[in-house]
């Protein structure tokens, strides 16, 4: 009884500290001074901007990362290749970077300097600083999530009613988005949720490909970094509130979806 | 079932096969493609540019001592925060599935907290709480342990996670029997719970190893990077070198951070294989 | 049935009737029975009340539900955003001027340069975009291709860089100014009332003392500060050997190696180390608006500042015309008495006239101590004085 509650207290203990402790703060540093504070903390044009510059950035690695994710997924367990294990460990590579070695690798095919870069220049094309390098570097650094949701719940949910369909004479099209599609849900929206939050939460990659300008290449992470930086603690903590909702939001959804049935 | 499944019992038309099959290509490539352009060739630059002045610059690049110093750091604070983790993360688990209280399941949602909040919110926050201004009057800032507590943030719901299906699947039917037997629970804990964590510990233990090894926006505000007074880890240094544009240098060392990170995962990888093949269970 | 049902039904309405409707509810019986198969696999190991008790809490899915309509809603908001998402600023018909600085005038730039140079000709509705960072670093950006019109960096050898990229013209510096838009000297910032009673560059070694300095990897303000450090040695006639020697004793009581000026004096004010070396000018600022939290100490040698300014050539620049104007009105008279109350010192002559700051007993400059070309590499290289000591060698 002792050892349980001993146990228990060790174990809240240890994640307070950890944990709720630095949530807590966020929240107590943020509203130190008034609400008023807060709100014109976050109106702040830079802010505003970041946190719709982060949202952007974070859609659109969304939505290319799950079509990836659900037919890569597809492929890996119902029309395997050789090779398909290799295709497997590189989809989870970036699981295991750093983000600045992310980020290095990036600006050394698409900087000045790069593999591209010469062609890129005579092109007029931009990729680092500016938008199309952050939405690779995001999308990089995001690549695995909805691969590793989704492929174990393909393989438990198995192939029978799609064969079934397609020999009854439903078109691929058909079977795809009326049996697959529905059957894996569950998988491709856990991933989904994970995607969004790394996406957003992305510090060190965009931080090196992209140059940090304010008002235009800022995202809110880099704002949050800034503002403290600039001697605006309010404006970090306010940023980092932003994040912090936008973070439990997530693991409510998280948890949501785990308890309705990932297979 | 299989005996009466309808794809038995009718012939595969010959158009539907073909076009099946050259979706199928098309799919793979397409795959291949994709994964090809936004991960493998930004990685080939890399390998390419860190191995351009063969292996003698990489070496000139790792033995300069301050590098090595900074090698030793990131690999001996991750190793003192992956032995953390798995002591404190089996624990946790222990709790969040063996025992049961109020708000138990927002502590388990609580969890993947790391996963979803940025890591530079995470560095300021464990900065401002325990660095100069820390309420709490505990200064942790500029010095190893910092690093240390941003690198157990970030790397927390790994070993959770990945102990706690196998406490939920695990049948208690052995540790009822040897508590009848006598056995004190520690003993159980040991004896029988722990050789059956043992395989989902070292996979949870590897992740978050090669997280912390690469981690860079927890520890970039609350790390000194120093490279003297040793508060430099590997993610700093690189990054250094990024922002004075000594691509060549980073490349290198960033070879070498990638090298490590695989090297753990596989090893750990392997152990966690060879003992799950040891149990019967 | 459940939702998973409905979507099953649907192929096997739209079958063809080739199949005998026995085959057909074969099938259907099948499928039903994989339905419910995968219904009973929700067991994730929790109690059974807590299982039935959520079955009998349909609000969960209600949450889902406004949660993604929620994210719907802002996603639609931030594509909508999109194109005002290339820049913060709304569309300026006098055009945008994009200016790359070192860590420290930002601010200045952002505020009371921005509202002057809004009030002249040149400037009516022109926006600015101000980028500062490390000086090195900045430098090597807009080598690499971040746009700038203006640059203004912390030491010479930065624009320099550029001349080289044929990205700034030859002839920056040749202006009565040599090239510099404001000056400042390398001084000391201590705590409230000095407690460790820190005056002079000796006083760093004292036991104990902990030093804030930027690593030089990228900040020209740690250049200018260990210039200043050695140059100090030098002035009182210590030989070059006892001044380097100086160097690697100072080197050891240094705590912590922000990545600029900006930062290293921000580590200061939250409560790090017992004197910081930086820009006059900085420590003075932050006398100013965090009173209390820092004190100016002026050595008594130190090393004169002098941050050089350009307008840039193509590809950089976006709007050389308007950049040359933007460079010559911080020259006016408006201007500088601007960079004068932001406690630079000022470069032309009649506005310095007005304004005094304070000045160590003997002031040097780099051309003294031999030049930044000289300097530059005999220090910093990749066989560099100081890079050896930073390397542990």
């Amino acid at each position: 009884m002792i050892a349980r509650f001993s146990l228990r207290l060790v174990a809240l203990g240890y994640l307070a500290v950890l944990l709720v402790l630095p949530v807590a703060w966020i929240v107590w540093s943020a509203f130190g001074g008034g609400v008023d504070a807060v709100w014109r903390s976050a109106t702040a044009p830079y802010a505003v901007h970041a946190l719709l510059l982060s949202v952007l950035i974070a859609v659109i690695a969304v939505i290319a990362n799950t079509v990836f994710g659900v037919v890569t997924a597809l492929m890996i367990v119902r029309h395997p290749f050789p090779g398909v294990s290799i295709l497997n460990a590189f989809v989870d590579l970036p699981l295991g970077l750093s983000p600045v070695v992310v980020g290095l690798s990036l600006v050394l095919v698409y900087g000045a300097t790069g593999w591209l870069g010469p062609w890129l220049t005579a092109h007029g094309i931009t990729v680092i600083f500016s938008l199309p390098g952050m939405i690779l570097a995001t999308v990089f650094v995001t690549l695995p999530f909805v691969v590793r949701e989704v492929v174990p719940v393909v393989r438990e949910v198995g192939s029978e009613q799609e064969e079934a369909s397609r020999t009854l004479g439903a078109t691929a099209w058909q079977t795809f988005w009326r049996i697959t599609l529905p059957s894996i849900r569950a998988g491709v929206i856990y991933g989904v949720v994970l995607t969004m939050a790394r996406a957003l939460g992305e510090f060190g990659t965009v931080i090196v490909v992209a140059g940090n300008i304010p008002g235009v290449t800022q995202t809110l992470t880099m704002y949050v970094e800034a503002e403290f930086q600039n001697f605006d603690p309010r404006g970090a903590y306010v940023a980092s509130l932003e994040l912090a909702v936008l973070a439990i939001l997530t693991l409510v959804l998280m948890n949501v979806v785990r308890r309705k049935g990932v297979a | 079932m299989a005996a009466l499944s309808p794809a038995a019992a009718v012939p595969r038309r010959g158009g539907v096969a073909r076009t099946d099959d050259a979706a199928a290509v098309v799919v793979r490539g397409l795959s291949a493609g994709y994964l090809s352009l936004i991960v493998l060739l930004p990685l080939a630059a890399l390998l390419w540019t860190s191995t351009r002045g063969g292996i003698g610059a990489v070496w000139q690049t790792i033995t300069i001592p301050t590098v090595l110093g900074a090698l030793e750091l990131t690999v001996g604070v991750s190793a003192i925060v992956v032995i953390i983790n798995a002591v404190f993360g089996t624990l946790i688990a222990w709790v969040l599935v063996r025992d049961s209280f109020r708000g138990k399941s927002a502590v388990n949602a609580l969890i993947d907290l790391p996963f979803a909040l940025p890591t530079i919110v995470a560095g300021l926050t464990l900065l401002a709480l325990y660095g100069p201004s820390s309420p709490v009057h505990v200064n942790v800032a500029y010095t190893r342990m910092g690093i240390a507590l941003a690198l157990l943030f970030v790397t927390l719901p790994f070993v959770t996670r990945a102990v706690q299906p196998v406490l939920i699947a695990l049948d208690r039917d052995m540790e009822e029997a040897a508590a009848v037997l006598g056995a004190g629970s520690l003993a159980i804990f040991r004896r029988i719970v722990l050789p059956n964590l043992g395989p989902a510990l070292l996979a949870g233990a590897g992740l978050s190893f090669a997280r912390a090894l690469g981690e860079f926006g927890a520890v970039t505000l609350i790390a000194g990077n120093n490279p003297l007074r040793g508060t430099q880890v590997m993610s700093l240094v690189i990054f250094g070198d990024i922002q004075g544009y000594q691509f060549s240098s980073a490349a290198a060392l960033s070879f070498i951070l990638l090298a490590l990170s695989l090297a753990v995962l596989l090893v750990f990888g392997r152990l966690s294989r060879a003992l799950s093949g040891h149990h019967d269970r | 049935m459940s939702i998973h049902a409905a979507a099953y039904r649907e192929p096997v309405k739209g079958l063809r009737n080739t199949y005998s409707t026995d085959t057909k509810k074969l099938y259907m019986l099948t499928l039903m029975r994989q339905m419910t198969a995968s219904h009973h696999k929700k067991n994730d190991g929790r109690p059974a009340q807590e299982r039935t008790a959520e079955a009998r809490n349909p609000a969960r899915s209600e949450i889902v539900r406004y949660v993604i309509q929620a994210t719907g809603f802002a996603v639609a908001l931030a594509v909508a955003a999109f194109p005002s998402l290339t820049t913060a600023r709304t569309a300026h018909s006098g055009g945008t001027l994009n200016i790359v600085t070192y860590s420290t005038p930002g601010p200045v730039y952002s505020g009371p340069l921005a509202a002057a140079f809004a009030k002249t000709k040149a400037g009516k509705h022109v926006s600015l975009s101000v980028s500062p960072g490390p000086s090195d670093s900045q430098s090597q950006a807009v080598a690499n291709g971040q746009p700038a019109d203006v640059v203004n960096f912390s030491y010479a050898p930065n624009i320099q860089t550029l001349v080289g990229k044929h990205l700034v013209p030859k002839s920056w510096d040749r202006n009565p100014y040599h090239g510099n838009v404001t000056d400042s000297v390398v001084a000391f910032g201590v705590r409230q009332r000095n407690p460790k009673h820190i005056k002079n560059w000796s006083d760093l070694l004292k036991k104990g003392i902990q030093v804030l300095t930027p690593n030089p990897q990228a900040s020209g303000g740690a250049k200018w500060n260990l210039l200043a450090a050695y140059g100090a040695q030098r002035e009182t006639r210590r030989s070059k050997k006892q001044a380097v020697g100086y160097l690697k004793k100072l080197f050891k009581h240094v705590s912590v190696q922000d990545t600029s000026a900006s930062h290293e004096l921000n580590t200061f004010l939250n409560g790090t180390g017992d004197v910081m070396i930086g820009y006059e000018d900085d420590i003075m600022e932050a006398q100013q608006k965090m009173p209390g939290k820092i004190k100016l100490v002026v050595p008594k040698q130190s090393l004169l500042i002098e941050n050089p300014i350009s307008w840039t050539l193509k590809p950089a620049a976006h709007n050389a015309r308007l950049a040359k104007k933007f460079v010559s009105f911080l020259y006016s008279k408006r201007a500088q008495t601007i960079w004068a109350k932001a406690f630079y010192w000022p470069v032309v002559k009649s506005v310095a006239r007005h304004h005094h700051f304070p000045r160590p007993k003997k002031l040097f400059n780099i051309r003294q101590l031999g030049g930044w070309p000289k300097l530059d590499p005999e220090f910093f290289g990749p066989n560099g004085i100081v890079t050896k000591i930073e390397q542990g060698g």
